[in-house]
Parts: structure tokens; C-alpha cells; sequence
């Protein structure tokens, strides 16, 4: 009878559709997850819940309901009687079980990856409120270094994946937006006319900032040979695969967030305030000087806070909405975010407007299509760094002249020496006279299909364009230093250019993956291609007609230039992936990829390159499964090839640069081509360990990795017998060692409060082992920015290595001094110095809930490495060092005499005086370079600080506009502690656009991030 | 399965096609593929850059440019530097690749007037650098795939001039081939194509090669005046590099508007030449008609200049000051457009001019006993002088040229003519522009102690800086290093082999000095 019973209803039940309503919230914190999926399994029928985690779905008896959320266990439920299942999801603490976005967008179990691909949440990086996304990244993963340009609104960012390996060429990662690469391109003054400043005194933005940090759902780190091996040539130097939010069907739901932030600088070189203008130890009263090698002050003078008037308060606003919803079949998302910000020196801003629309579309069972599109339009007003650097201005102005003072009666520039072209600009009438600005109009499109014909086989494309239009703008006020201390400027001038960027690319790639017992192999074979051009026109005149109007139509004909570039590059790949897994435990991983590239002669356009993988989940095995405290092993290791094509076009053959001399014409441009280049080939070797245990409260992942890149294709400076100045060619052997730790700890868990900590070490290292022909030694000559310290790499030496004139020294080591003035004599041979790379970096995150408050922090530590400090070295040769204070004490120096006997047994002890106050070269002229190169420099910074509030839910259960809210306060870049004496050690003197190591660890006249405060908040409707 | 065919055959199809998809390595902005005719103009503005750079120290040496600017004045050279280093650039790059391919295009299309015109500037250019830096990179230059280069004796860079410009004198005679002159006259700035004054202009380069060789047993002065006789006649024959003056790119270099010259003062031997000092004796006894356009007057009327490595003490006050090249005190600029003789922005700039070869000819010609041609050259000389320096600033009129030819300045008997006549008048007629060849002269009569016949025609009015530079133990210069940044750091072990990595290498005499 109960049996019967039972039976009718449930044949009952079954026929009955019913509504079933509940809530899912979560273990950790028991608050609702608002956007988890619950879907009837088997089918395509699925909801989402709202912002306060409820739901309501058809469904019947006898059903079974999945409640899927990422991060979170699924939790599946049979549907019974009862209409109301709520539901609590624990976290996923199965590390391995994850799913991991690689290359177009294929998802791979994490299991079978033999390699460390750490992913950031872009909450984390949204938190932070920066501009720039990339800057948010450092200490967050392994493997990664962030250096900013300087600390002013719109800099560009470099991004370096497990250190440098080209000599001198790009070794920026690939960044990928939802399947497709996009252009993080950093506008290179190369382009202008007349070459700028070879990227030493502006910056352009990196164009991966265009990439709103609110719409960003994830950040995968790919290091090296998986990122190449499926993105060819474009993704040698690792790859940042970005995941953007994607609509969720389900009600239409609107969010909105805001934040504030104030910034302050407050970290400047500390110079010396006693000693005033003038030479030789006189006092100049008249104040015609930014040298300071007079006498002391007279106390009859006001001190003005020169630094505090030229520097300002930076506000930043940022407001983001977004609206989703659609059904399962079609759903639909609208992002769109404004920032506003002005800087720490008045004049400087970045302002952006960021639109995005995607949507997902379910054609089918068997495809589903999804596309979007990204619109951005930001402008950057910005200052001159290096020697135009307003820093370097405020602090050569004399203390006892008001900086603000700043125009003549007549209203012109009113200067110190007298001179126009003696001196840098006053920089507050600099910001005023001296515009220098770019803005952007970009377009990111992306259509995407998935296609399963069966359960084993399936298709996944995906093409897409990224567009953009920069324009910027630099000029010179006729009464400017730059347009008078040379003859280019003169008269007052400008420079413009307009980039033209477009980017195209497709990928297809279908996937066979079937299971065959204990063995599930999978097969993936791909296809891409990308198609770049790039047309950049830049323009230049000079005299102007009228002053203060910056036009080119201003600038009289006879000197108006223009300089014009059309990069064509295309590259084309395909690939073969064979993945055999046995028994969820040992996976091989056999992949080969071909290459096409338009930047190889055509002859050698193609390249082939193979690499394989093994991974090992040893806890798999009985033995390690009773270990009760283990929770999972994973051994790993894997040996790549990767080939490399020239970074830039057209350098198979020599160029010919038009020329602007009398009668015009063309002539061999400064860098030879090479018809007889090859492809760059890099070997990389890489074996790790991940370890997780008790439960995965606490977890390891150690990488350890080696490549020997050789042939590498670079443009190093020969003798002038060459028939040029510098040559493409295949040269040099680095070989770069370093590895990675990751480690993942909770010590607390509980449903009120809980702890996380992760913390990331790096070690990175570079070394150059051989160059072509005889050459030892090879130099970035864009690095040689200030006085005589460059990057320069010898044979043997780690790629990071500065170079310098030392003073010269006798066969005991001793100074050798010159028997004339009793100063140092220096060496005309260039030696190495310094290195600026750090033993290693440590980046600590630590998270803390409790309640409904969240804090969370990171601190970014770097051991080692040296930094030039240029600053110094310009106010020291200026008399502006604190080190200059004892001047007036008579000293000689220590060493011997040049005087034919420094290496005899007898040398000639110094015993020349030198009164520096008198004798003012001694600052100005026989400093050692070596003193400027800071050694081991150490850092702890705190990176940024969040602490949110989530309002308690109660408060908007009457409510039917607001569903949910939420407050936050950011702090960024709050606190620094270094042995540094400069302002902030992780600067590049030149910008992102540079090659090799660039301009990192070379800080002159660089401002520093300045301290960020943030508050906002949330809401949902 | 079938589905995965389609795809698979979709992408055989794809590259098929694919090579051409990959052939567009060639620079839509800028030519890749060079023509003779483009590549032409812009020879001439390096010849002038190589030589003009390097006058800012060249120029104090020699004492044609005072002011104690640099240490150029002191004989002495900068440390890990590249100045001094220029016509290094110009022989190499500037002209060098870009002659190379003139060459392999214009043989190719059988132009021979541009062979030629490669040909002889190529002869200069080894010419210039050799006696500018004494042994050089010449038989490994320019090899593809090379990275380091050995250098080769000067004897064996003066036998190649002689070989290129006498290639060169072929080129131009042939009337053959698809070289016409129509074809060259727009782009060669200086002869518009002519082959008659590229084949003078060569002639003129044997000379020079052939005329710094006075200490050598193979001297010949019978051929010299052959070649001179044959090389440029007139200033008409002139090679001038033209300078549009219009803005910093096609200025010339001397000019205002490019701002390098400011500091530079006008020096005391110029001034003793212009007012008969050094060929009457006394000072002021003969004006000559050219120093009102070459050089300026202090405030006070007084003529002045400086004194080796010796700075212009004068003052306001004083009136006394000594002026700059462009005629302005005070280190001043007068602004762009102004300044004066060849410091001008739109001023030429001379390569070759027919006063050179004419006292060439004068100083063969004494040499080989024939004191008559000697004369009439020496006065032809002088005559060309005179007449290029009208031509630069305030036209000198035919009397005042007559009353100077007639004056004591000017030796009136092939009698009374001296080897120290011929080489003072050449120094004062080279002014501003033959620095190279001054200085081969200088270098020659061994400055101040005479060759090794004991003509010693620089004696009492080339002085010697108070003390040399500190490396050169005391010894005049007698080259410079070759270029900084291209040999010193990329090619050390050859420049070993000859010395140049001693700090007084700058001072070992040439081989074209030396008996």
C-alpha cells in the first residue's frame, strides 16, 4: 500500500510542474550569493539568483537541481515536495579541480597543466581603484614585475614575465582580452619627427590601461613556453589572458559603484637648504643662480616652501554602472565606467570614458555564440619627465626665490640666471606654456562562437578587431629652455603625431576529447592569425607667429617636417596539442606549433618549435592517499622550444630615412637590415611541485625554470665600417634562471571570520653568455640618459647589469690622482657598476572577513638590486646633495698621484688640499658615478589597503529600488620603507616603450606613486 | 570526423596561398630599394657635416677659430667622446653606405656619371679621413656579416684615392651607357651633373693627395702641376655644398640660426695676415681688402684676436672685446639670417676651391726649382681668393684687389717669391673651410720646425698653445682618434694593434709627413 502510494504520487508529482524558490548563500561568510547559476541537470533550463541570492525556477518533482557558483562546490539537490530549497555552497577548496582559461579561451583542467597559471579575481585588482589595471598586479602573482614610468596620471606601465631575455627588443607579454590579443602597445617616440627624445622625456600610456579594471572578471598569468607554444612568436614573453565579465541571464540587474580618491606626494630628494647660490663659496645677493655653491644663506632671507607650492592634492572620481539580464537564450551586458583624474602637479590629468556591451546568445544545444564590444576615449595631460622634469626644476630653484613667482612685469618667463636657455624652465610656468598631451579613441570588438557536434568533439572560434586613433601634442613656448637651448625649437615649437592602430585577429580551434577507460586523451588543433598595421604620421614646426597658441598651422612653412611610418605585420600559426591523461593522474602533454611571420625574409618565413609536458598527481596514489594531511601533490615539468621573429617590420633590409638636409633626398637610415635574419630560438626547461594539506588551508607551488635563448635578433651598435651605426642581426646567448613560490595559507575559516594569506616569491635571472664575433660587450643606448651610466651588458654579465666610468686606480686598487688639481682621474673604459636586478621579490596578501567587513592588504617586498639615482647625481653636481654640507672642510682626497710611480713600489701618496667650497668641481665635475649607483636596494611597500562593509541585508528588505550596498575605503601606495635615499626606487627612466631592461632602476627626476586614498561604494538595484 | 576533414583541408587551402600573404616586407613609407638620383642630395650636406662638426676643435688646432672653446686649441682630445669624431660618420655613413649603393644601382642601370660621382666622393672621403686620422678601416669595410675590422696603413689609403678618383676620371670621360647629364644635374648640388668640373674636382683631389707628400722621395711636383692644370680653373669650378638656410635641418652648420659658433672668436694670425703683419712686418702697413668680410673689429675699431687656448679678455668698458666668427662681441648671436663670410645660415660651403689647387700648383712648382710658374700661380691664387671673399659679403672692388696685388703683402718678382709667401696666402685663403688641408700643411712643414729641406714657412706666425694638453707630453697633435662610440668600445683589439689605445696617440706623426 505504501509502496502504491508512494508510486502514484510520484507518478503524480511528475506530471506537476512546480515552482521551487529558495536562497544560496554561502558557508564561508553565510552571505547570499547573489549570480549563481541553478539549473535543472540534464537540460539547458537554468536561473540566477538575484543580488540577495534568491531564486525561483520551473521545475518537477523527481528533478535534480544544480547550484553552480565559481570558486564554490556544486551542490546538487533532488527536487521533492517541497517548493522552497535554500541552499548553503562551501568553497572550493579542491585546487585542482579547477578549470584554468589558456590560450583562445581553452579551458583546461588544472590537473593536466605542467605549469604554474595563477589567476588573479579582478574584484582584487578593481579594489585597488587604479587606473591602470597592471599596476594593481604586482606582488599578486609569481613570476610578475610591475614597473611604473612615474607616479603622474596616464603613465605607462611595463610588465615583465619572469625577466628579461631580449637584448634589446620587446620583452612585454601578450595580452589577450577574451580569447584575442590586443594591443599593450606604448607609443614610442621613435615615431616622431626627428626620433623626440628617444623615449626619455615623455610617456605615453601603455594601451593595455584602456581595459577597465570594473569589467574584469579574471587575470591569468601564462609565463613563457604554454603562453608561446599556443600564441606563437606574439606570446614568447609569457601572456596576460583577461576574462571580461560576461552577461548572466536572469532579471535585469543594475549596479552602480563610485569612489573618491585624494593623492597626495610625499616622498622628495632631500636636498640641502644651507648653503645658497653662487660659486666658490660667494654668496650670489642678487639671486642669478640655480647652482648652489655659495655661502651660507644670510639669515635676512625669507625660505619659501618652493616644493609645496608647485605640488598640489590629485583627486580622482570614478563612477561605474552596469546593467545585465536576458533570458538564457539571449542575455545582455552594459558596463560603462568615467574616471577623472587630476594629478599632484597642477596641469596634469587623465580623464577616460569606457563604454562596453556584450551579450551571450544560445542558438542552440549544440552552439551558442557570444561577441562585445569596447569603446574608450581617455586623455592624458601630462609633464615632461627626465631633464625636462619639473622635479629637478623645483629643487634647483633657489629656496629664497617664491617658486609662484613665475612671470616678469611684462608677462614673460621670468628666470633665475638670466638666461633663457641657462636654465630649466620655472616648472609652474612650464605646466602653463608647455603643452604636452594625447588622447585616445579605441574600438575592442570580439564575436566568439562554441560549437559541439557531439559530446567528443567541439569547435571554438573567435575573431576580432582592436582600433584605436592617438593623437598627442607637444609643444615648446618660444621662451622656453628646450626652445632655446638648441636651435630645433627655436622660436617656439611643436610637435604632433596621429597613430592609426589596427589589429585583427581570428583563431579557430577544435577540440577531440574522449575517454577510453583510465585513459582520456584529448586532442586540440588550432589555427590563427593576426593582421597588424599601424599608421603613424607625426608633424613638427617651429617659429611661432603668434606665442602661446599651439597649432601647427602656427609655425612658419619653411620649417614644418613630417615624419611618416606604416607597419605591416602579420603572423599566422597553427598548432597540434595532444593531451593523454591516465587515471586523473599522470598527464602528457605533446604540443607543436608552426609559425608564419611577414617580419622574417621571406625565404625563412616559417618556423616550426615542439615542446612537452608531463604532470604528476602523486596524491592520486594509494600510498599518498592515507596521508591524511595531505590533500594533493602534483609533480610537474616540461621542456619548450619557442621560436621569436623580429619585433618590428622591414628590418630585413636596410631603410632608407627621407632627409631633411639641403636638396632633401634619402639615405641609409642609422640601422642596417639584415637580409640573411632567422628566427630567435628559446629553449626553456621548467619543473614544479604543488603541494596542498589539511583540507587546502594551507598550499605550495614551486617552479623552477631555465632558458637559453640564442641567436637573439637585436640591433647592437658596430663599428661605423659596417656601413652603419647599428645592425640587425642574430646575436648574442642569454640564459635566465630564477623560480617561483606560491603560498597559500588560511589559519582561520570560520563562518564569521576568516583569514587568508598568499604570498608570492620571485627570483629572476639573466645572463648574457656570448655575442657574435669577438664583441663582449653591448649597450641600450636610449638608457644613456643622464652623465655617464647606461645599461650595458658584457659577456658574462647578467642582462640587467649598469655600466659606468669608474675612476681609474693604480694595480693596489688605490685612486689614481691627477698631480695638477689632486682629483680623481676617471677611466675612459666602460665597466660594469651595477645590477638592477633584485635577488628576488616577495609579494603578501593577506584578506581578512569577518562579519560583514572585509580587509585585505598587500605588501610588495623587494631584496636586492641596484638603483641609479640620477636625481642625486644632478642636484649633487648642482650643490643642491646634503652629503655637500661639509664643503668648507679642507680634505685631500685618497689616493696616489698620476706622477709615472702610481704602480711602483713607492707610489706618491695624494697630498694635494682640496677646499670643495672653493673649489666647486669637486661636486661638480670629479664626483664618482659609482656613488650614485644606490646598491641592494631593499623595499616594503604597502601596495594597497581595502577595508569594505557590506550593509546588512535587512535594511533593504522593504526596500524595492535597492537590493544591495556596499562601502569601501582604498588605500594605495600609503607606505614605503627602503634604504633607497631617493623617492621611489621602482621607477623607468625612459618608458614602457623601450627595449631590453629599459629604463628600470634609473630614476631621474622621476616622481614617485604619490599616496592614494579612496573611499565609495556600491549598490545594486 | 568529417566535419574536422572540412576544417582540415580549409586550412591546406589557406596556405597555399599563404606566402604572398607574407611577402610585404617591404616599408610602404619608405623606399627599401635605393635610386641613385634620391640618394644623391643629402652626400653633399654630410661632406660639409663631417668637416664642420669636427672645425670646432679641428678649427682651434689649426687657429683659424679661438676663444679657448675647447681643448681643441691645447691639441688635446675628450675622453669617451664622439666629437672629433665626425668625418669618421661622414667617410663611413654619411657617404660611405649610401655610395655603395649609388654605386651597385648606377652600375647596374649603366649610369657612369653617378659611378663616377660615388667614385670621387669616395676618394675624399678616404682622402679627408686618412689625413684627419692617419691609419683607418679600409679594405675590411663595409663586408656584410662582419663585427670586427681591421685597420689598414695610410699608405695604403692614399693609393686608393689615387686609384678611385683615377676610376672616377674614366667614368666621367665615357660616353656610353645610360649616364646622362640631365640625369645628374638635379641632384648633384654641386656640379648640377657637370662632367667636365667632376673630372676637375678629381684632378684636384690627386693634387692634394699628391702635394702632402713633399717629405717623401716619391714626391713629384712635375705631376702635381699636371693635375692642377687640370683641376678647377675658376671659382665658377668651385665645390660648394649649398645650404637652403631656412630652418635648423638645412642650415648651415657655421650659421646663427644653428647656434654653434657663438663662443668661437676670430684668432690673432688671421688678423696679423689681413693687416700685412706677417708679410710686411708691419702691422697695419698693408690692409688687406678682404678683412672687412672676414673678420670684425672690437668696439673701439681696433682689430683683434685670440691667442691660442686664450680666452677674449676684453671688456665693455674697454671696448675691447674681441669678436665672435659672426662679428658680434660678447659671444653674442646676432640672430638668424645674419652673421658674416661663411658663418652665414644660406652661406655654401667650399670642398674645393680653385685658390686650393692654385697654390697647390705655386708650392710644386717652387719646389721643382720653377720659380715663374710658382709666381703667376701665387698671384692666381691670391686673385681667386680675393674674388670668392668678395662673393661672401660686400663686393670688393676691382681697384682695392689691384692696390693689394701691387701692395708689399704681395711679392711683386718670381724672385723675391718664398715657399712661406705661397703657404701663408694658402693658409689665409683656406680660412673657415680647409681645415683638413691646412692642417696636412701644418703637419708637413712639421708646424713650426720646417721639412727636411728646412723650408719652414710657419715659423714666427703658427704659435703653439702656452702648454698642450695634459696627455700629449708636450707634443702638438698630429691626428685624432678614430670615432668614440664606433671603434673604442666595438672594435678595441684592433685599434691596439695600432696604438690608439695610448693616451697620446693623437700625437705620433702620419706616414704622409714623414721622408
Amino acid at each position: 500500500m505504501l509502496f502504491l502510494g508512494s508510486f502514484l504520487f510520484a507518478i503524480q508529482v511528475m506530471a506537476q510542474q512546480i515552482t521551487v524558490t529558495g536562497k544560496v548563500t554561502s558557508a564561508e561568510d553565510g552571505l547570499p550569493i547573489p549570480g549563481a547559476s541553478v539549473k535543472i541537470k540534464g537540460t539547458l533550463t537554468a536561473v540566477q539568483t538575484s543580488p540577495t541570492g534568491l531564486y525561483s525556477i520551473k521545475t518537477k518533482a523527481g528533478d535534480v537541481l544544480q547550484f553552480i557558483y565559481l570558486g564554490m562546490t556544486t551542490k546538487e539537490q533532488t527536487v521533492g515536495t517541497a517548493t522552497a530549497i535554500n541552499v548553503v555552497l562551501s568553497p572550493d577548496s579542491k585546487v585542482l579541480n579547477e578549470v584554468v582559461v589558456t590560450a583562445f579561451g581553452i579551458e583546461r583542467d588544472k590537473r593536466s597543466l605542467a605549469y604554474d597559471a595563477q589567476t588573479v579575481k579582478g574584484t582584487d585588482l578593481a579594489q585597488t581603484q587604479r587606473e591602470n589595471f597592471i599596476n594593481g598586479l604586482q606582488g599578486r602573482v609569481a613570476g610578475v614585475t610591475i614597473t611604473p614610468t612615474n607616479g603622474t596620471p596616464g603613465a605607462s606601465s611595463s610588465i615583465i614575465i619572469r625577466g628579461a631575455v631580449s637584448l634589446d627588443g620587446d620583452n612585454q607579454p601578450l595580452f589577450v582580452v577574451d580569447g584575442l590579443p590586443i594591443s599593450n602597445n606604448t607609443f614610442s617616440e621613435y615615431n616622431l619627427v626627428g626620433q623626440g627624445t628617444f623615449n626619455r622625456n615623455n610617456d605615453y600610456g601603455n594601451r593595455g590601461m584602456d581595459i577597465n579594471p570594473e569589467e574584469i572578471e579574471s587575470v591569468t598569468i601564462l609565463k613563457g613556453p604554454e603562453a608561446a607554444a599556443l600564441y606563437g612568436t606574439q606570446g614568447a614573453s609569457g601572456a596576460v589572458i583577461i576574462t571580461t565579465k560576461k552577461a548572466k541571464a536572469g532579471a535585469a540587474r543594475v549596479s552602480y559603484s563610485n569612489s573618491f580618491t585624494s593623492q597626495t606626494p610625499y616622498r622628495f630628494p632631500d636636498v640641502q637648504t644651507v648653503y645658497g647660490g653662487g660659486a666658490g663659496g660667494i654668496f650670489d645677493e642678487e639671486i642669478r643662480t640655480r647652482t648652489f655653491f655659495g655661502s651660507k644663506y644670510p639669515e635676512k632671507y625669507k625660505i619659501y616652501d618652493n616644493l609645496g607650492s608647485f605640488y598640489q592634492t590629485g583627486w580622482t572620481q570614478r563612477h561605474n554602472a552596469s546593467v545585465e539580464g536576458g533570458s538564457e537564450a539571449l542575455s545582455v551586458r552594459t558596463g560603462l565606467s568615467y574616471v577623472n583624474q587630476t594629478g599632484v602637479i597642477d596641469g596634469t590629468d587623465y580623464t577616460t570614458l569606457n563604454a562596453k556591451v556584450s551579450g551571450t546568445a544560445k542558438i542552440s544545444s549544440k552552439i551558442s555564440m557570444n561577441a562585445s564590444i569596447n569603446f574608450i576615449n581617455s586623455k592624458t595631460n601630462k609633464t615632461y619627465k627626465g631633464v625636462g622634469s619639473p622635479m629637478l626644476s623645483v629643487l634647483t630653484w633657489p629656496v629664497v626665490d617664491d617658486i609662484r613667482n613665475r612671470y616678469t612685469a611684462t608677462g614673460d618667463r621670468r628666470t633665475i640666471t638670466g638666461s633663457l636657455s641657462g636654465e630649466l624652465d620655472n616648472p609652474l610656468w612650464g605646466m602653463e606654456n608647455n603643452p604636452n598631451w594625447d588622447k585616445v579613441s579605441r574600438v575592442l570588438s570580439n564575436i566568439g562562437f562554441s560549437y559541439k557536434p557531439t559530446t567528443w568533439l567541439s569547435f571554438q572560434g573567435t575573431a576580432g578587431a582592436d582600433i584605436y586613433s592617438m593623437q598627442g601634442l607637444g609643444a615648446y613656448h618660444p621662451q622656453s629652455y628646450n626652445a632655446n637651448v638648441t636651435g630645433v625649437y627655436a622660436g617656439g615649437g611643436i610637435n604632433t603625431f596621429t597613430d592609426n592602430f589596427k589589429l585583427f585577429n581570428a583563431s579557430l580551434v577544435g577540440i577531440v576529447k574522449k575517454t577510453y577507460g583510465k585513459f582520456k586523451p584529448v586532442l586540440r588543433i588550432g589555427y590563427d592569425v593576426s593582421d597588424k598595421t599601424e599608421d603613424v604620421t607625426a608633424q613638427y614646426g617651429s617659429k611661432f607667429y603668434q606665442t602661446n597658441f599651439y597649432s601647427l598651422n602656427n609655425t612658419d612653412p619653411t620649417t614644418q617636417r613630417v615624419a611618416y611610418a606604416n607597419p605591416i605585420i602579420r603572423k599566422m600559426g597553427v598548432f597540434g596539442q595532444a593531451e593523454v591523461g591516465y587515471d586523473d593522474m599522470l598527464y602528457l602533454t605533446l604540443t607543436g606549433r608552426q609559425d608564419f611571420t611577414s617580419t622574417l625574409p621571406i625565404e625563412r618565413y616559417a618556423f616550426f618549435y615542439p615542446s612537452t609536458s608531463l604532470s604528476f598527481i602523486f596524491s592520486e596514489l594509494p600510498v599518498f592517499k592515507k596521508i591524511s594531511w595531505l590533500s594533493e601533490g602534483k609533480l610537474r615539468g616540461s621542456w619548450a622550444q619557442t621560436g621569436k621573429d623580429p619585433r618590428n617590420a622591414y628590418i630585413t633590409k636596410t631603410k632608407l630615412v627621407p632627409q631633411t638636409t639641403t636638396g632633401g633626398g634619402f639615405a641609409v637610415d642609422v640601422t642596417l637590415g639584415n637580409p640573411d635574419l632567422r628566427a630567435e630560438f628559446t629553449t626553456s626547461t621548467d619543473v614544479g611541485i604543488d603541494l596542498s594539506f589539511l583540507k587546502n588551508r594551507l598550499s605550495a607551488s614551486f617552479s623552477y625554470y631555465k632558458l637559453v635563448s640564442d641567436g637573439q635578433i637585436s640591433a647592437p651598435r658596430l663599428s661605423y665600417a659596417t656601413g652603419a651605426i647599428l645592425e640587425n642581426i642574430n646575436s648574442g646567448k642569454v640564459v635566465n634562471q630564477g623560480f617561483e613560490l606560491t603560498l597559500k595559507g588560511s589559519p582561520i575559516r570560520k563562518s564569521n571570520f576568516s583569514w587568508d594569506i598568499i604570498a608570492n616569491i620571485t627570483r629572476a635571472r639573466g645572463k648574457l653568455t656570448a655575442l657574435p664575433g669577438d664583441q663582449t660587450t653591448f649597450y641600450v643606448s636610449d638608457t644613456w640618459l643622464f652623465d655617464n651610466v647606461r645599461r650595458q651588458y658584457f659577456v658574462g654579465s647578467s642582462i640587467s647589469a649598469l655600466a659606468s666610468l669608474d675612476y681609474l686606480r693604480n694595480n693596489n686598487g688605490e685612486i689614481l690622482i691627477n698631480p695638477v688639481n689632486g682629483m680623481p682621474i676617471k677611466d675612459t673604459n666602460w665597466t660594469q657598476i651595477g645590477d638592477t636586478a633584485p635577488d628576488f621579490g616577495i609579494g603578501l596578501t593577506n584578506s581578512f572577513t569577518y562579519k560583514n567587513f572585509n580587509l585585505s592588504f598587500l605588501f610588495d617586498i623587494r631584496k636586492g638590486g641596484d638603483i641609479y639615482n640620477a636625481t642625486e647625481l644632478y642636484l649633487y653636481a648642482r650643490g643642491m646633495s646634503k652629503t655637500s654640507l661639509d664643503r668648507e672642510e679642507p680634505r685631500i682626497i685618497k689616493g696616489v698621484l698620476r706622477d709615472g710611480l702610481e704602480n711602483s713600489g713607492t707610489p706618491t701618496p695624494n697630498n694635494i688640499v682640496v677646499i670643495p667650497y672653493i673649489t666647486t668641481s669637486y661636486y661638480s665635475t670629479y664626483y664618482n658615478t659609482r656613488d650614485f649607483i644606490e646598491k641592494d636596494i631593499n623595499w616594503i611597500r604597502l601596495k594597497d589597503v581595502t577595508l569594505g562593509y557590506t550593509l546588512p541585508k535587512t535594511l533593504f528588505a522593504n526596500s524595492k529600488t535597492f537590493k544591495s550596498a556596499s562601502v569601501f575605503v582604498t588605500g594605495t601606495d600609503l607606505w614605503l620603507l627602503t634604504n633607497y635615499s631617493g623617492v621611489d626606487p621602482s621607477v623607468n627612466g625612459l618608458s614602457a616603450a623601450s627595449g631590453g631592461t629599459g629604463g628600470t632602476g634609473i630614476d631621474f627626476g622621476s616622481s614617485g606613486q604619490p599616496r592614494s586614498f579612496s573611499f565609495g561604494l556600491r549598490v545594486g538595484f | 570526423m568529417k566535419k574536422l576533414y572540412i576544417v582540415l583541408i580549409a586550412f591546406a587551402i589557406t596556405f597555399s596561398g599563404c606566402k604572398k600573404y607574407f611577402d610585404i616586407n617591404t616599408d610602404p613609407a619608405t623606399p627599401q630599394n635605393p635610386e641613385s638620383k634620391t640618394l644623391t642630395p643629402p652626400l653633399f650636406a654630410q661632406m660639409e657635416r663631417g668637416v664642420q662638426f669636427d672645425s670646432r676643435y679641428l678649427g682651434g688646432l689649426i687657429q683659424y677659430f679661438g676663444g679657448a672653446v675647447n681643448v681643441g686649441e691645447q691639441h688635446g682630445w675628450i675622453q669617451i667622446s664622439d666629437a672629433m669624431g665626425e668625418i669618421w660618420r661622414t667617410n663611413y655613413y654619411g657617404l660611405g653606405a649610401n655610395l655603395n649603393l649609388i654605386i651597385s644601382d648606377s652600375e647596374g642601370k649603366q649610369e657612369w656619371n653617378y659611378v663616377g660621382m660615388a667614385q670621387a666622393l669616395k676618394a675624399w672621403g678616404w682622402q679627408i679621413t686618412t689625413d684627419y686620422h692617419g691609419d683607418i678601416i679600409l679594405k675590411q669595410a663595409y663586408e656584410p656579416n662582419r663585427y670586427v675590422f681591421d685597420y689598414d696603413p695610410q699608405s695604403d689609403v692614399y693609393a686608393e684615392v689615387v686609384r678611385l678618383a683615377n676610376e672616377s676620371i674614366k667614368n666621367f670621360s665615357r660616353t656610353d651607357g645610360a649616364g646622362t647629364v640631365a640625369k645628374l644635374s638635379s641632384p648633384d648640388l654641386a656640379y648640377q651633373g657637370d662632367p667636365a668640373k667632376w673630372i676637375k674636382f678629381n684632378y684636384g683631389l690627386l693634387a692634394r693627395n699628391a702635394s702632402n707628400l713633399i717629405n717623401k722621395s716619391t714626391y713629384n711636383p712635375t705631376k702635381i702641376i699636371e693635375y692642377c692644370d687640370k683641376s678647377l680653373a675658376s671659382n665658377a669650378d668651385n665645390f660648394i655644398v649649398p645650404n637652403n638656410g631656412s630652418n635648423s635641418a638645412d642650415a648651415n652648420f657655421f650659421g646663427p640660426l644653428r647656434q654653434n659658433m657663438g663662443a668661437y672668436r676670430q684668432t690673432n694670425i688671421i688678423v696679423g695676415l689681413l693687416d700685412g703683419t706677417y708679410f710686411t712686418g708691419t702691422s697695419g702697413l698693408v690692409i688687406d681688402p678682404r678683412r672687412d668680410n672676414m673678420i670684425t673689429a672690437s668696439a673701439d675699431g681696433v682689430f683683434r684676436g685670440t691667442l691660442p687656448y686664450r680666452a677674449d679678455a676684453g671688456t665693455v668698458a674697454a671696448k675691447n672685446q674681441i669678436p665672435n666668427l659672426w662679428g658680434v662681441l660678447g659671444g653674442a648671436n646676432p640672430g638668424a639670417g645674419l652673421g658674416k663670410y661663411i658663418y652665414k645660415d644660406k652661406a655654401g660651403f667650399p670642398i674645393m676651391t680653385s685658390t686650393e689647387i692654385q697654390f697647390i700648383k705655386a708650392e710644386a712648382a717652387f719646389r721643382n726649382s720653377d720659380p715663374t710658374l710658382a709666381y703667376t700661380a701665387y698671384l692666381k691664387g691670391i686673385s681667386e681668393s680675393i674674388d670668392f671673399v668678395s662673393s661672401q659679403g660686400v663686393a670688393i672692388t676691382p681697384a682695392a684687389k689691384t692696390a693689394y696685388l701691387t701692395s708689399a703683402a704681395v711679392k711683386q718678382s718670381a724672385a723675391t717669391l718664398t715657399l712661406r709667401d705661397i703657404m701663408l696666402q694658402k693658409y689665409l685663403a683656406l680660412y673657415g673651410y680647409g681645415f683638413v688641408e691646412t692642417w696636412s700643411d701644418l703637419r708637413k712643414y712639421n708646424y713650426i720646425t720646417g721639412d727636411s729641406k728646412g723650408n719652414n714657412p710657419y715659423v714666427n706666425v703658427y704659435v703653439f698653445p702656452t702648454t698642450f694638453y695634459s696627455d700629449n707630453g708636450g707634443k702638438p697633435a698630429q691626428r685624432y682618434r678614430p670615432r668614440y662610440n664606433s671603434e673604442y668600445i666595438w672594435n678595441v683589439a684592433a685599434l691596439a694593434k695600432i696604438g690608439a689605445d695610448k693616451i697620446d696617440y693623437h700625437t705620433i706623426p702620419m706616414w704622409f709627413a714623414q721622408p
